[in-house]
Parts: C-alpha cells; sequence; structure tokens
C-alpha cells in the first residue's frame, strides 16, 4: 500500500508514568497518510496506554504527539478534530439512539452536511435498519458497528483502534477489516492493536512490537523477520513476536528494522536504537 | 355506599381490560406529568386542608393525650400492608443479583438453604432500615421507648419481608405447576378498598371527628382487619417493657411461623431466581424503563428530543442534549411520583414536629419547602446524569474535540437544569399555599399581599437555581478529585459495605456546598437589612440580595470548575475503580 511520506501522526519520546510503573518508555513513532501501523505486544507491554497517549484521552508524562502537523498538548481541540478512537469495548451512552449517537458526534465535531453521511455509514455498515434502537437492544456486533459509524462520521485522518474485531462473528469481521482498510486507503493513517496476530499481520503495512513500554522491533514483517536471526523467512508474526519477546535480549541490534520515525520522516539514523532492556 | 362504589370501581379496573386502556392513557408520559404537576399541587392543598383540620382536634382531646401516633403509624403501616398485598405473589423466585446466581445456583445448597441465605442477608439491611426509620420517628412518639420501637419496627420489617417472600415461593410454585397466578389480584382489590374507605371517611367536612374515627378503628370490622397491626402499634409504642414484650412476642411468633412456612417444603425457585436476577440487573444498570420493558417483553416507547441540535452550535449544548434525554429516559415519571410520594410522607413528619398553634401559612411553607428540597434533592441524587455517570466511559468523551471547560460545564448543566424546574415548580406551590385566601378558613400567619408574595417568588427562583448548580458543581467535583469514593456510572443501588463511604462523602459535598452558598449569603444579607432599614418595603429588598447572592454564588461555582479544568485533562479512565 502506498503512502506519503508526511506523518499524520506523529510520537516523539513518549513516556507515561502510572506511580512507580513506566508503561510507556521513550517510544517513537509515525504513520503517514495511507499507512496501516500493527501494535502487538504482551499484556501489559503498553498497548492500550499508547493507544490512549495518542488519542489525547490520557496525558503523556513527557514527549510530544502532533496530529497533522498539530500539537496535541498545545491545541489538543484542533488536534483531536482528526482522530477516531475505537476502544475494544463499544462506548455507547445506554439512553441514546444510534442515530441520535450519530447527531451529538456532528455536534461536538460541529459537522455540516453530515447527515448524507451517517444515512451512507448506517448502510454501509447493515444497521440502518437499526437507526432507532437503543443500544440495549443491539448485539455486541452491532453496538461495535455503531461505535465504529461513529468514530468515522467525521472523516477522521487518524484512525486508532485497540483490538477493533473482538466480539465480530467472522463476518463480521471480515467487513469490519475491509471497512477500516478502505479508509487507510482512503488516506486516514490507521494504527491497529490486536493479540489476533493473523489480523495485525494481514491488515498491517508495518508492525511495531512493544515490550513493557519500549519499542522493540518495528518494521515490515520480512524487516523484522531478517531482525531475528534464529528465524526463517517463512516465520509467521506469532513467531516472530514470540521469539522477539522471549529472546529480546538476543536481538541483533545492527539487524533491527529503523524505527519508523526515521524511516517516514527523515534519512534513517545513523546509529542503532539502543537495545531494550 | 361511596365505599361499595369504590370498592366495585377498584374491582372492575383491576379485572378488566378497562385498566388496560386506563393505564395505556395514563401512561403517557405527558399525560402522567401533567396529572403529577396538577394532582400534586391539588393533593398537596386538599392534604393541607385536611391536616389542619384535623390538628385541631387530634392533638389534646378529652383524655389529654396525642393521637398522632396512633393515628399515623396504622395509617402508615396500612399503605405497606396495602403495597404488600399487591406485590405479593407478583414476581417468584429469590431477589438475587446474577454475579450471585452465578455461584449460588451452582452451589451444592438444596433450596431450603438458598431461601435461608436470602433470609439471613436481609438482616443487616432490616437492622440498618429499622434503626434509622427509629431515630427519625421516634422522637415524634410522646412516650414511647425507643428499644421497643427498634425492635417493634425490626419484627415488622421482618414480618413483611417474610411475607413477601411467602409470596414469591407461592408464585414460583404455581409457575412450575403451570397454574395461572390471576387471585393475586383478590389481594390488590382488598387492599384498594381498604384504602379508599380509608380515603373516603378521613375526608374533610364528612362525619369524621377525632372520637369517631377512633371508635371506627375499634369496630368490626375494620377493627378485626387492623388487629394484627395493633400488635405492631402496641409494641413500639409500648411506654414500658411489661407492656410492650407480649406485643412483641407475637410479632416474633407470626414471624416464626411465616418462616416456617418458606422453609416447610422446597419450593423450585431457581429458573425464576434467574430471570429476576437479570430483570435486577438490568434495572441496576439501565434504570426502570429497561426492567419494565424487558418484563412486559417489548421496548418502551422512546421520549423525544429536548430541544433540537440538528444545526452547528456549542459542543456544550449537545452535552446538555444528552444529558436531558438520559434523565428523561432513564427513569420513568413513575420514579418522580414514588420521590413526591416520599416527599409527601416526610412532609407529614414534619408538619406533625410543628407546633399545632403555628401560623397555618407557616407550616404549609414549612412542609412544601421540605417537599420542593427533598424532591429536588432526591432527582439529583437519582438522575446523576453528569460526570458521575459518564465518567465510566470518559475515555470515549476525552477523545472528542472538546476542552475541559466544554466538557464540565456541558455535564454539570444539563441536571441542573431538571432538578431546578423541580425545585422550582415545588417553590411556586409553596408561595401559592402561603398565598390561600381567608375564605378557606383557615388563619393566613404573616398575611402577605401579592406584591410581597411575588417579591418573594422571584426571590426565591435564582436562589434555587444557584444552589442546584453548587450542589451539583460540588458532586462532580468529588467525583473527579475521589472516583473511588462516589457511586459512578448506572447503578441505582449501592453495596452495604460501601454506603458508609458513600453516605461520608454525600455529607462532605453537601456540606461543601452548603459553605459555597453559605459565604454569598453573609455578604448578602447585610444588603438586605440596610435596604429595608434605609427604605422600607416588605420584601421588596429581597429581590436584589437573592439574585445578587445567585450571581456570587454562580460566580464560586465558575471559579470550581475553572480550577477542576486542570483535573479534567490529568484525569485517566485507569483512576475509576472497575465496575
Amino acid at each position: 500500500m502506498a503512502w506519503s511520506n508526511d506523518p499524520v501522526i506523529h510520537a516523539t519520546a513518549l513516556t507515561r508514568d502510572y506511580e512507580s510503573l513506566r508503561a510507556l518508555d521513550s517510544l517513537d513513532l509515525a504513520v503517514g497518510a495511507g499507512e496501516v501501523l500493527g501494535l502487538v505486544g504482551a499484556n501489559g507491554a503498553g498497548k492500550t496506554t499508547c493507544l490512549q497517549c495518542l488519542a489525547g484521552i490520557m496525558p503523556p508524562t513527557s514527549g510530544q504527539v502532533t496530529i497533522n502537523g498539530v500539537s496535541l498538548r498545545d491545541d489538543p481541540r484542533a488536534a483531536k478534530r482528526w482522530i477516531a478512537f475505537i476502544p475494544d469495548t463499544p462506548q455507547l451512552f445506554e439512553y441514546l439512539t444510534v442515530r441520535e449517537h450519530m447527531l451529538l458526534i456532528a455536534r461536538v465535531y460541529g459537522l455540516r452536511d453530515w447527515e448524507p453521511r451517517a444515512a451512507a455509514l448506517l448502510e454501509e455498515f447493515e444497521i440502518a435498519e437499526k437507526a432507532d434502537a437503543l443500544p440495549n437492544e443491539l448485539s455486541r456486533g452491532m453496538k461495535q458497528k455503531a461505535a465504529i459509524c461513529q468514530a468515522f462520521l467525521p472523516e477522521p485522518r487518524v484512525i486508532l483502534c485497540d483490538e477493533p474485531l473482538s466480539g465480530l462473528d467472522p463476518l463480521g469481521r471480515r467487513s469490519m477489516r475491509e471497512a477500516l482498510l478502505a479508509r487507510a486507503r482512503s488516506g486516514a493513517a490507521l494504527i491497529v492493536s490486536s493479540h489476533q496476530l493473523d489480523l495485525v499481520s494481514a491488515m498491517s503495512d508495518r508492525i511495531l512490537i512493544l515490550d513493557r513500554g519500549k519499542h522493540l522491533l518495528e518494521g515490515t514483517l520480512a524487516e523484522i523477520q531478517r531482525a531475528l536471526p534464529s528465524l526463517d523467512g517463512n516465520a509467521s508474526l506469532e513467531e516472530v513476536f514470540l521469539a522477539a519477546v522471549s529472546g529480546a535480549g538476543a536481538l541483533d541490534p545492527a539487524r533491527r528494522a529503523a524505527p519508523a520515525s526515521a524511516r517516514v520522516d527523515a534519512p534513517p539514523p545513523a546509529a542503532p536504537a539502543e537495545p531494550p532492556e | 355506599m361511596n365505599v361499595l362504589g369504590l370498592a366495585w370501581l377498584v374491582t372492575r379496573l383491576s379485572w378488566g381490560n378497562r385498566l388496560r386502556r386506563f393505564k395505556r392513557v395514563l401512561w403517557q408520559p405527558k399525560t402522567l406529568l401533567t396529572l403529577v404537576f396538577v394532582g400534586g399541587y391539588v393533593g398537596l392543598l386538599s392534604f393541607s386542608v385536611i391536616v389542619a383540620r384535623l390538628s385541631g382536634e387530634f392533638v389534646g382531646d378529652e383524655a389529654g393525650t396525642s393521637y398522632r401516633g396512633q393515628l399515623y403509624v396504622p395509617l402508615w403501616l396500612l399503605v405497606l400492608l396495602a403495597l404488600n398485598l399487591y406485590a405479593f405473589g407478583r414476581f417468584g423466585g429469590l431477589p438475587f443479583r446474577q454475579a450471585e446466581t452465578r455461584f449460588l445456583l451452582q452451589a451444592p445448597l438444596t433450596r431450603r438453604e438458598l431461601v435461608a441465605y436470602w433470609v439471613t442477608r436481609q438482616q443487616p439491611g432490616l437492622w440498618i432500615s429499622a434503626a434509622f426509620l427509629s431515630l427519625v420517628r421516634w422522637g415524634m412518639v410522646p412516650g414511647s421507648n425507643l428499644i421497643l420501637f427498634l425492635l417493634g419496627l425490626f419484627l415488622a420489617l421482618q414480618g413483611i419481608l417474610l411475607w413477601g417472600l411467602c409470596g414469591r415461593l407461592l408464585r414460583s410454585a404455581l409457575d412450575d405447576q403451570g397454574r395461572s397466578p390471576t387471585w393475586t389480584r383478590l389481594p390488590l382489590a382488598l387492599g384498594g378498598v381498604a384504602l379508599c374507605a380509608c380515603a373516603v371517611l378521613a375526608y374533610p367536612g364528612g362525619a369524621l371527628t377525632a372520637a369517631n374515627f377512633d371508635r371506627w378503628l375499634q369496630r368490626p370490622p375494620l377493627a378485626h382487619f387492623l388487629e394484627p397491626l395493633r400488635f405492631v402499634v402496641d409494641g413500639m409504642l409500648a411506654p414500658t417493657v411489661r407492656q410492650g414484650l407480649p406485643a412483641l412476642g407475637l410479632l416474633l411468633a407470626g414471624n416464626l411461623t411465616l418462616l416456617a412456612l418458606a422453609l416447610a417444603r422446597p419450593t423450585p425457585v431457581e429458573e425464576a431466581s434467574l430471570r429476576q436476577a437479570e430483570l435486577i440487573d438490568l434495572l441496576r444498570t439501565q434504570g426502570w424503563k429497561a426492567w419494565r420493558a424487558a418484563r412486559r417483553g417489548k421496548p418502551a416507547p422512546l421520549e423525544g428530543e429536548p430541544f433540537s441540535i440538528a444545526g452547528p452550535g456549542g459542543a456544550t449544548a449537545a452535552l446538555v442534549w444528552k444529558n436531558l434525554i438520559g434523565c428523561g429516559r432513564y427513569h420513568t415519571p413513575k420514579a418522580f411520583v414514588l420521590a413526591l410520594a416520599l416527599a409527601l410522607a416526610i412532609g407529614t413528619e414534619v408538619r406533625l414536629a410543628l407546633p399545632p398553634d403555628a401560623p397555618y401559612a407557616a407550616q404549609a411553607a414549612a412542609v412544601t419547602l421540605y417537599i420542593t428540597t427533598l424532591v429536588a434533592f432526591l432527582s439529583l441524587s437519582q438522575q446523576r446524569h453528569d460526570l458521575r455517570m459518564d465518567l465510566p466511559r470518559f475515555d470515549l468523551i476525552k477523545a472528542w474535540p472538546l476542552s475541559a471547560r466544554q466538557i464540565l460545564w456541558g455535564e454539570v448543566l444539563g441536571i441542573s437544569l431538571v432538578a431546578s424546574a423541580y425545585g422550582a415548580i415545588g417553590w411556586s406551590a409553596a408561595v401559592s399555599l402561603v398565598a390561600l385566601p381567608p375564605s378557606v378558613g383557615l388563619t393566613v400567619g404573616v398575611g402577605f399581599g401579592l406584591a410581597q408574595r411575588a417579591a418573594v417568588w422571584l426571590s426565591g427562583l435564582p436562589l434555587i437555581a444557584a444552589g442546584v448548580l453548587t450542589f451539583v458543581a460540588v458532586h462532580n467535583a468529588a467525583a473527579l478529585m475521589f472516583p473511588t469514593w462516589v457511586k459512578l456510572g448506572p447503578q441505582q443501588q449501592a453495596e452495604v459495605s460501601k454506603l458508609g463511604g458513600y453516605a461520608f462523602v454525600l455529607g462532605v459535598t453537601s456540606a461543601i456546598a452548603g459553605a459555597l452558598a453559605a459565604g454569598p449569603l453573609l455578604l448578602t444579607v447585610p444588603v438586605y437589612v440596610i435596604g429595608t432599614y434605609l427604605a422600607p418595603a416588605p420584601f421588596a429588598w429581597a429581590i436584589p440580595a437573592a439574585w445578587l447572592t445567585a450571581l456570587l454564588v454562580l460566580a464560586e461555582v465558575w471559579l470550581l470548575l475553572r480550577l477542576l479544568e486542570s483535573r479534567v485533562d490529568a484525569f485517566t479512565p485507569t483512576s475509576i475503580p472497575s465496575a
């Protein structure tokens, strides 16, 4: 998939501490328009924290995030205007219908002429006939679709998904994956965090493996495979992930994939990244 | 004749299709709200007239004893009894929560042990309720013994609980046998007849006097009907242990009989309990409306939007719109009716606590002010459609392009508008009651003229709005600052273990809100006093003083919310306790 050289979302030295625990440790990250970045890591690796910092939900302890060149810290309202955050559990107000959710989002984002777009989204996700239903009348999958319709209504430039396909049936998963990729094809930067490694592998242009809040490996699957000398070239992402996490200390620093910020923004860094602990 | 006519009407309404048609029309939200507001006002007026007339006859009769306790305790117990009759056999199964059913129904327990567990689990709550009610009620029943009152009330509440349990078990057994439960309408009709009889006989201007009423209570058939209640009343009101113990012993024996009945046979309660647990969970998380819809097996009709936000505009208005919809859809008007009924009940107690020779206007105003406050307070504590409801999904709201100021004002204003509207209705009723003309036959204590009443009314409105806004703002501040101490999310019932914490927070936040309101009052009361001294005009200076107070309070709230903005920015969803 082709993408532009300008990163739509760019994080530098992103760090987040929970009291004594460092959940994110100097993470650099950049995703360009039309690019899909897969975020993988074990439980507690910092994926959700990372997404929440990128979405402006959680302020980072230090570091900087820019969206479309706008600093999330200096002008959060302008930056958030371009972000859609899709959490793992669909967040809906139980007293608003699906249509009212769309109306609320349109007003919050200050959208004009949003009705045709909302109708098209509801049709695309096959919940148009449930537009006047309350969330408790919807199945788990339908709730997820309604949440995604809301997220897509403002036509975001950055889409942050935390386990977007959890709770969906195989058909729903396929259609949701296609919908997400369609947004990426139309120019949105997409970051997908998931434990479903086959999904991440199939969707992502690049993969970022986090380990205890640190940037462990990043690149295409082939690049990451090369960074792990113990694996052959046909290793799946699952094998790559397990090998990377279990033998993080044994990685060959010289063969690490280049960080995304360097690849997208500028020439590759002169020195290899600091080896993980 | 009236009694028979009403009895016929109640019976026909209960068993015929008319009730369904009647309910269909009655429970339209707009109809019901109109009825509540109009009927509540008329009812309040009538109630005040009844109380005012009765009080002259009931306090200090020739025997020198007070009839207050003897009149109202049986009446309230009668209401409880009627409600219980209505509820008896209406639901089956044991009312467990879903989390409990997951382990209780799989645990190696017999059905009898399940019933025994449920009864045991209720005991702390019964003691707490009895203690609270005893402390509130005891001082108003002269001559009674607090310990006897507490024991009597506990046994009475336990009797009601066991009676309800027997009804649930009977219903479960009938359901298990596939038998129709229509017989449960009979107690409903009987309870209704009894209540109607009381209402008709208590009508002012009828044949009722204190002495007649007392004789009427003593005479069959009502005496037979009330006889079990006399044990309760006698036990609770007895001044000495010697007099109270026999009645309490009878109560205890009655309760033991009910318990024995409940444990007599292993009733199949599992299926109905699972269904009940689903409904209870629905009630806790999504409110009365969803509960009712699920029970009936069809979706509830939705109320419309409070106002249109179709065009572009401020995001704060969108949040207010969202919260107003939540207020309208989360609770049925029935909840408001219940709150009003509770307020009326406690208002009665306040009225009875006042000296009987107090001016009527002052009595009516005191009662109505109390009702106003209570209704506004209940609506505030029950609705909670602000940050308290939204914090568990705060990651969604924080992802939106909103400033902390927009979020805070959008969350605080919606529920403030609702509660202020309720408060304004109560306040208007209070001021109107003070305006009763002398033709009603009551003493208008202060002798307010129209201009003075208008001045008082105009002064009260901004104070109510400012008071409500302060209360809401302080509660939202508490939710942001101490999320583990505040009840968050759509929960209707608190765990017993957390009740103390919630009560503590409620007390502290109320004190802070009171302090916030008291500061401006200290500044503006001198304005009123000096103004009245310089240019004497009754209550005229109340208007600028009240509006100035409201503006100062508003400034304080603005400052408080301004200080909270940094907290909103720094707030993370991980600060919220898991549900």
